[in-house]
């Protein structure tokens, strides 16, 4: 006989609240696809762009037009070596991403070491179809020592709005 | 495997203003106001020390990644009730635990009645470094 203080189950309280997370589109596995379309950007950091505190704008893409974010990755030279004028992973602790939508809303703000996969235990970083308006969103460097040399090479993975 | 999916996220800090004596430490509720509205579910969140990022947008210097062991934090809500308490800083450091973040049952967590401990001194610390965090939200109806 049972006690009816231990009712079996077949799934844990744990496995119950993964599925709900789930179901509200808030984890993805890590090693599923990440967008419909992948583009590369790259914003080399020379003398125009090296100043502290100061937004580096992305600039207008058209191949980011009607399309919703739903991956970014930066690039480091260590996994890159051949593009060339990419900064290594140890730059990356001097600047901040700032994604916008279109109202000028946050949708997001993170240190850009967030989405470099060496510095984020080889995991991306996904997105819930975010509506970034590009032309508002920026990089902001909060230290220039070490940096003008090279540049952010960024994959951003997109679907159709 | 499951890893986070980003729907909104906020940085906010707690800065320690002294860092000779053991103390508690509330979040900087200028940056952290929006979080607590009433239509806001917190889901996840992430910590960041000097080793991922070295000053916040605001000029703020983030503790060093050496002394992150020395702190823990808790969250309330608008009650003032704890939803999660002594939490491990480190183990909150993303890259500290595989790119994974903790996720919270979408907590109604009030940053103004939260807090960080720090549990012991010396080392890097320095009064007014930070204990930067980042809050993954979402809007609920």
């Amino acid at each position: 006989m049972q006690s009816i203080y231990c009712k079996p189950s077949n799934t844990s309280s744990g496995a119950d609240y993964a599925e709900k997370m789930v179901a509200r589109g808030l984890t993805n596995n890590y090693d599923t696809m990440q967008g419909d379309e992948c583009t590369t950007l790259f914003y080399p950091i020379t003398a125009n762009r090296l100043y502290a505190n100061v937004p580096i704008y992305f600039d207008k893409d058209k191949r980011l037009i009607n399309k919703l974010l739903t991956c970014m990755e930066l690039v480091d030279g260590s996994t890159l070596a051949t593009y060339g004028g990419v900064d290594m992973p140890s730059s990356f602790k001097k600047a901040w991403v700032v994604l916008k939508d279109k109202c000028d809303n946050l949708l997001i703000e993170f240190p850009i070491s967030k989405i470099n996969r060496v510095l984020n235990g080889g995991k991306n970083v996904f997105f819930k179809t975010m509506p970034v308006d590009w032309s508002k969103s920026y990089i902001q460097l909060t230290d220039t020592s070490g940096l003008g040399s090279a540049g952010f090479l960024f994959r951003v993975w997109t679907v159709n709005k | 495997m499951q890893t986070l999916i980003i729907q909104l996220g906020k940085y906010v800090f707690a800065k320690m203003t002294q860092v000779t004596t053991v103390s508690n430490f509330t979040f900087d509720i200028t940056s952290a106001a929006n979080i607590a509205n009433a239509n806001i579910e917190v889901y996840a969140f992430e910590a960041y020390s000097a080793a991922e990022v070295a000053t916040d947008q605001l000029g703020n210097n983030l503790i060093p990644a050496a002394d992150a062991p020395k702190l823990m934090f808790s969250l309330c809500n608008t009650q003032g009730n704890l939803l999660l308490e002594n939490a491990s800083f480190q183990r909150s450091r993303a890259s500290q635990n595989s790119g994974f973040v903790t996720y919270l049952n979408n907590f109604k967590v009030d940053l103004t009645k939260s807090y960080i401990t720090l549990t012991a001194t010396g080392g890097g610390l320095v009064a007014n470094q930070v204990a930067g965090f980042v809050f993954y939200y979402r809007f609920i109806k």
